[in-house]
């Protein structure tokens, strides 16, 4: 286990919407792990709770039970004081979509400068900070234009710009690829990741987007509100001297021993109900079980 | 097309607060014109008072209005130093007025004043078959009070030779008298040497010194002797050095016109005090004169004050109800404009925007939409209509004004930017709503438990425009409310577990939008309920003053009709009770200062009759005929002794003791006495007074009756003076307050129609984008265009139902609070309090136009909504 403390740690998190007669369990006891400077993306079908976590490592909502810590914030415990210190300084968002992202009738620019008066950052070299973020994004072309006369991607890189206002140490991005073609979906995904490594910022993406998730490190996989499984992928020299793509898939083990096995395996091994266990000197096999030994 | 940008925060705030302003425009119209009425109430209301005074002096006679006595002239009518007679009383007379304090001095005018002698006997002239008493006058403005229309104004009297005097024409015309003639009297002989007008254009004469105006005639107890007529005569003025002696045995009669058409309300208070104190205090005239100075004015401005504070409380509590459908169609106006605010709120606040910054911005944004165009709406009305109006009315204007930001601020939090409409929401577990119901609740007890304690307040000047009374209705209203809101979803939900087996979805559908996301909230739900309460308390408020000032007019008549005169014979009654449109007549005979002995010795009237038909027409007053002795009925305002009962010295029995009052037109306490009980030669009272109290058929004009029975008693020449229901009816309504009431309850009626349609009109337009959503979901599950239309009418049904059930009844109930907690009679007059009066007709009327209206706001909010496409609504997903 890596010693530096975890720039997010969320442990058994848990949130549950309930309205008139109707209750929701978006999170099921979800635990994360992200280490500072990571790029890491988080995929899961709809329904699976990726939204509701980021919504709640953003600070827009409270876990219903577990604990959640953002760069030594603890999520559950913060003041509103702290909670608008932690959204102005310490987290970063870009959204699906640019209406939540950019106010419409503001211009590239003065969206980025909002986010700066927000904070009260100083009035002088607000200015220049503004120009910095938007030609880091590449936009400074769009610089005094309203969202709706700029593209998809480029009102993204808006955003990220907008995010990056007040320099956070965390980036959340929920799908922000999910309304663009291909070529945008790429440039933004390089934006982000070119903020990463540039800046060293921490950036979480939720996605569904296969190419996206494909491309980071770290891919995390929600299911049921759970973290269910995770790839890793790296880049080895073969014995040839050539560069190859590896990822490795693991499942998520959580601390009384649970494990969700992927979808697929489950199905071409019909695996149902009861499964038998057997432990071997270095690993755990799972076997079907036939109806004859299914205990009554 | 790109444009500069902005970095700084004022530059940000700018673009900021002039995107989407067409709702801010609405809202700010809304503002003006709620300021604009609360700015003009003040000066209404002050407006009213000031007529309602000036009626009310106006229609004062002078006799009982002017600062007038009696007093004596001193024994010398000419001081040292002086010139002319009198001179020294004219100056101290004349300088009263300039002595006066402030307002009661600009209320009267220059002083009159008249030394007369006392009344001496003086022979009449040959055929004048008169008693002539004469009293001779001093005015020092004769010239201009007497113009002769024969003769000319006498000479000055030295003592010797006759008197000359000039006589009024109206004693010239009674006693006979023309330019020449001579008439013996005590002082010496009496010459008249003209006869003259008396001009007296404003009356002070007439009320004052009036037998210099119309000589006053006596009947004479019998007919072998001839009338007494008595009337002033004018000498000329130095004639007082001569007259001197008789002169200081007179009176002088002095009085300064009160003007009652330059009043104003506000100076009520300060009148009052200043009339009274003035009562107390007799003018000290030269030469042991003395005048003292009396007037009406206290107890008309008093009693008139009674009145309009009486009608400011009832407005009060009109236009409180107005108030709180007021707050709420407010609080929904901000909330549409705090919803468009919400997408730039949300992300300002999701990029570290903290609660004081999104407040302020639209703290800032409300007082830019009120502000101004209430400062307008305020210098408009105060230009238009300039009245004086106190502290209060200066500052509630900018208090509805300074409302709007603050509403800008409350309706605003970062909480409420993620749950649209959460703070307006039916159910909600907001511990901030919860602590504000209770505490409406308990106020609304507090206040309720409060004014049953202290009772009923006699007199509503005690009462003012109590902010107890004023807010007791609006907190029951809001607490009734609250408990509805919080019990109705229940009902409700059983409703939809009972209607989950049928097989329509609509009904389903509705409830369970009903219960989980009702499309008006709890702002929206309040203002209906209070807007129909507003509108039944309105309708049952004027059915009860209208029965209030029919009562008060019947009592004060007696009768629906009520003929007096000295006397009727049978055939009168006869004739009058023949009459088409009499259904029953009775007539009253009175005998004064007959001795009732209750254990104590008394003078009272009796008052005999026949007193079945008596109960005929005044069922309120028992029969007593038929009763083996003589029974009496006791009127009196007083604690009475009651033992053994003789009346006149015969042996009687007391059946009841009433209010003095119950019959009209008697100054002391009366008994009444079947006639049957009495011998005839009694039974007819002493002739000097009798009543003819008159029963009206139903349908049948009481002041048609009323002439043509006063024709009839009237026939002889015999004076009767008439009173009827529909005059006395039509007095009290010639009142500005009483002519005011009816309208302004009108007012407020349609004043709370007309907000329940904003209200109904702005909540189903913020529900709009929510239905259209569910609209366009439901087109594609197949439902036709009926079943959509009434998923759409469950929005507004249920709580429009419920707004009537709780409406109807708290509207019911407030004015019992109401008349529990004030006394109306200073308004409507009367001895009982009224009780509220409910006509089904007027309350249904005004619940059936209240359902129309909401059912109309809701149709033409649909209509407004529905230009969104359903397939762009659905389009535009989950947010």
């Amino acid at each position: 286990m890596n010693a530096q403390p975890a720039q997010i740690e969320c442990t058994d998190l848990v949130r549950i919407f309930s309205a008139e007669g109707v209750e929701v369990q978006a999170l099921q006891g979800l635990t994360l792990r992200v280490d500072r400077g990571e790029l890491t993306a988080i995929v899961g079908a709809s329904g699976s709770g990726k939204s509701t976590l980021l919504t709640i490592l953003s600070g827009l909502d409270v876990p219903s039970a577990g604990s959640a810590r953002v760069a030594g914030h603890d999520l559950l415990s913060m003041g509103s004081r702290e909670r608008t210190a932690y959204r102005r300084h310490t987290v970063g968002f870009v959204w699906q979509q640019t209406a939540r992202n950019l106010l419409p009738y503001l211009t590239a620019a003065e969206n980025v400068a909002m986010a700066l008066a927000v904070a009260r950052s100083p009035r002088r070299g607000r200015t220049a900070r503004v120009d910095e973020l938007l030609d880091l994004l590449g936009v400074a072309s769009v610089r005094d234009r309203p969202p709706a006369q700029m593209s998809g991607g480029q009102q993204q890189r808006v955003a990220i710009a907008v995010a990056l206002a007040n320099a956070p140490e965390v980036l959340f991005a929920d799908e922000p690829t999910g309304e663009l073609d291909e070529a945008s979906s790429q440039g933004v995904f390089d934006a982000l990741r070119d903020v990463n490594e540039r800046l060293g910022v921490t950036v979480l993406i939720v996605t569904h987007d296969q190419r996206v998730s494909q491309q980071v490190r770290r891919t995390v996989q929600i299911r049921d509100g759970r973290l269910s499984t995770e790839v890793l992928r790296s880049t080895r020299l073969d014995e040839h001297g050539v560069e190859r793509h590896h990822a490795e898939e693991y499942a998520v083990l959580d601390r009384v021993g649970r494990l969700q096995l992927p979808q697929e395996y489950l199905t071409s091994l019909s695996l149902k109900d009861l499964v038998r266990l057997e432990l071997d000197t270095d690993h755990v096999k799972v076997h079907p079980t036939t109806g004859e030994e299914t205990p009554s | 097309m790109t444009r500069r940008s902005r970095t700084g925060a004022p530059g940000l705030l700018q673009r900021h607060l002039s995107t989407g302003v067409r709702a801010s425009i609405l809202v700010a119209l809304l503002v003006g014109v709620t300021v604009a009425g609360v700015a003009l109430a003040p000066r209404a209301l002050a407006r009213l008072g000031d007529r309602e005074l000036r009626h009310a002096l106006e229609t004062t006679s002078a006799t009982q209005l002017d600062l007038a006595g009696v007093g004596q002239p001193g024994a010398q009518a000419y001081a040292q130093g002086l010139d002319g007679p009198y001179a020294h009383a004219a100056l101290v007379i004349g300088n009263i007025r300039q002595a006066l304090p402030l307002p009661l001095q600009d209320l009267v005018g220059d002083p009159s004043w008249l030394v007369r002698t006392p009344a001496v006997g003086a022979t009449a002239p040959p055929g004048a078959d008169v008693d002539l008493h004469v009293r001779l006058g001093i005015d020092l403005s004769w010239q201009e009070l007497a113009r002769p229309v024969e003769g000319e104004l006498p000479p000055t009297y030295d003592g010797h030779g006759p008197i000359g005097i000039a006589v009024p024409r109206a004693l010239a015309d009674r006693a006979g008298l023309h330019v020449g003639d001579r008439l013996s009297a005590e002082p010496g002989r009496l010459l008249v040497t003209a006869i003259v007008d008396v001009v007296d254009p404003e009356g002070g004469y007439a009320a004052h010194a009036g037998d210099l105006v119309t000589p006053t005639v006596t009947m004479p107890s019998s007919p072998d002797f001839p009338p007494t007529v008595t009337g002033t005569v004018l000498v000329e003025p130095d004639s007082a050095r001569a007259l001197e002696e008789l002169l200081a045995s007179g009176t002088l009669t002095g009085w300064l016109p009160v003007d009652g058409s330059r009043v104003s309300y506000s100076e009520a208070d300060a009148l009052v005090p200043q009339a009274r104190r003035l009562a107390s205090t007799p003018v000290d005239l030269p030469e042991g004169g003395r005048l003292g100075l009396r007037t009406g004015l206290a107890d008309v401005v008093e009693r008139t004050s009674d009145r309009i504070d009486a009608t400011y409380a009832l407005f009060a509590l009109a236009f409180s109800g107005l108030a709180g459908v007021l707050g709420a169609v407010f609080a929904l106006g901000v909330q549409t404009i705090v919803a468009r605010r919400r997408p730039a709120l949300a992300l300002a606040s999701a990029r570290g925007a903290g609660e004081v910054q999104v407040r302020g911005v639209m703290v800032l944004e409300g007082v830019l939409v009120a502000l101004p165009v209430s400062a307008f709406a305020i210098w408009a009305v105060a230009s238009l209509a300039p009245a004086a109006v106190g502290p209060v009315g200066r500052a509630l204007p900018w208090a509805v004004a300074a409302l709007v930001p603050a509403l800008f601020g409350v309706l605003t939090s970062t909480r409420a930017l993620r749950e649209p409409r959460q703070d307006l929401q039916v159910r909600t577990r907001s511990r901030v709503r919860w602590v504000l119901e209770v505490g409406v609740t308990a106020l609304a007890a507090l206040s309720l438990v409060t004014l049953d304690r202290r009772g009923v307040v006699e007199s509503s000047r005690a009462v003012g425009i109590d902010p107890l009374v004023v807010a007791a209705p609006i907190l029951l209203v809001t607490a009734v409310c609250v408990a509805a809101l919080r019990i109705y979803p229940w009902p409700l939900s059983l409703l939809q577990r009972s209607l989950r087996s049928r097989r329509g979805a609509v009904a389903v559908l509705g409830t369970a939008r009903a219960v989980r996301q009702p499309a008006l909230g709890f702002a929206a739900a309040l203002a209906l309920v209070v807007g129909l309460a507003v509108v039944t308390f309105s309708a049952v408020m004027a059915s009860t003053v209208r029965s209030g000032l029919e009562d008060s007019a019947r009592e004060t008549v007696g009768a629906d009709v009520r003929l007096s005169a000295t006397g009727f014979d049978e055939r009168d009654v006869d004739a009058v009770r023949r009459l088409s449109g009499v259904d029953e007549v009775v007539r009253l005979s009175v005998r004064s200062g007959v001795e009732l002995d209750l254990g104590r010795t008394a003078h009272v009237d009796v008052v005999v009759a026949d007193t079945d038909a008596l109960h005929a027409v005044r069922p309120d007053l028992p029969s007593l005929a038929g009763g083996p002795g003589l029974s009496l009925l006791l009127g009196t305002d007083r604690a009475e002794h009651t033992g053994d009962v003789t009346l006149d010295g015969r042996p009687a029995e007391l059946t009841g003791i009433v209010a003095r009052e119950l019959l009209p037109g008697l100054e002391s306490r009366w008994v009444l006495v079947d006639e049957s009980a009495l011998p005839p030669r009694v039974a007819r009272g002493d002739g000097k007074r009798e009543q003819l109290l008159v029963r009206v058929a139903a349908g049948s004009d009481s002041s048609d009756v009323a002439d043509r029975a006063a024709a009839i008693a009237g026939r002889d020449g015999v004076a009767v003076e008439v009173a009827d229901v529909a005059d006395e009816l039509d007095l009290a309504r010639s009142s500005p307050l009483v002519g005011g009431l009816q309208p302004a309850l009108l007012v407020a009626a349609l004043a709370a129609l007309l907000l329940t349609l904003v209200t109904v009109v702005l909540a189903s337009l913020a529900a709009a984008r929510s239905r259209q959503q569910l609209i366009g979901v439901l087109r594609i599950l197949g439902m036709s265009r009926p079943q959509l239309r009434g998923v759409v009418a469950w929005e507004l049904g249920p709580i429009a139902v419920v707004a009537v059930v709780v409406g109807t009844a708290v509207g019911l109930a407030l004015p019992r609070v109401v008349t529990d907690a004030l006394d109306l009679r200073p308004f409507v007059g009367g001895r009982t309090p009224p009780a509220p009066v409910v006509e089904p007709a007027l309350v249904l009327a005004g619940v059936g136009a209240f359902v129309a209206v909401a059912v109309l706001a809701g149709l033409v909010a649909v209509a407004v909504g529905r230009r969104v496409a359903p397939a762009a609504t659905v389009k535009m997903g989950e947010r």
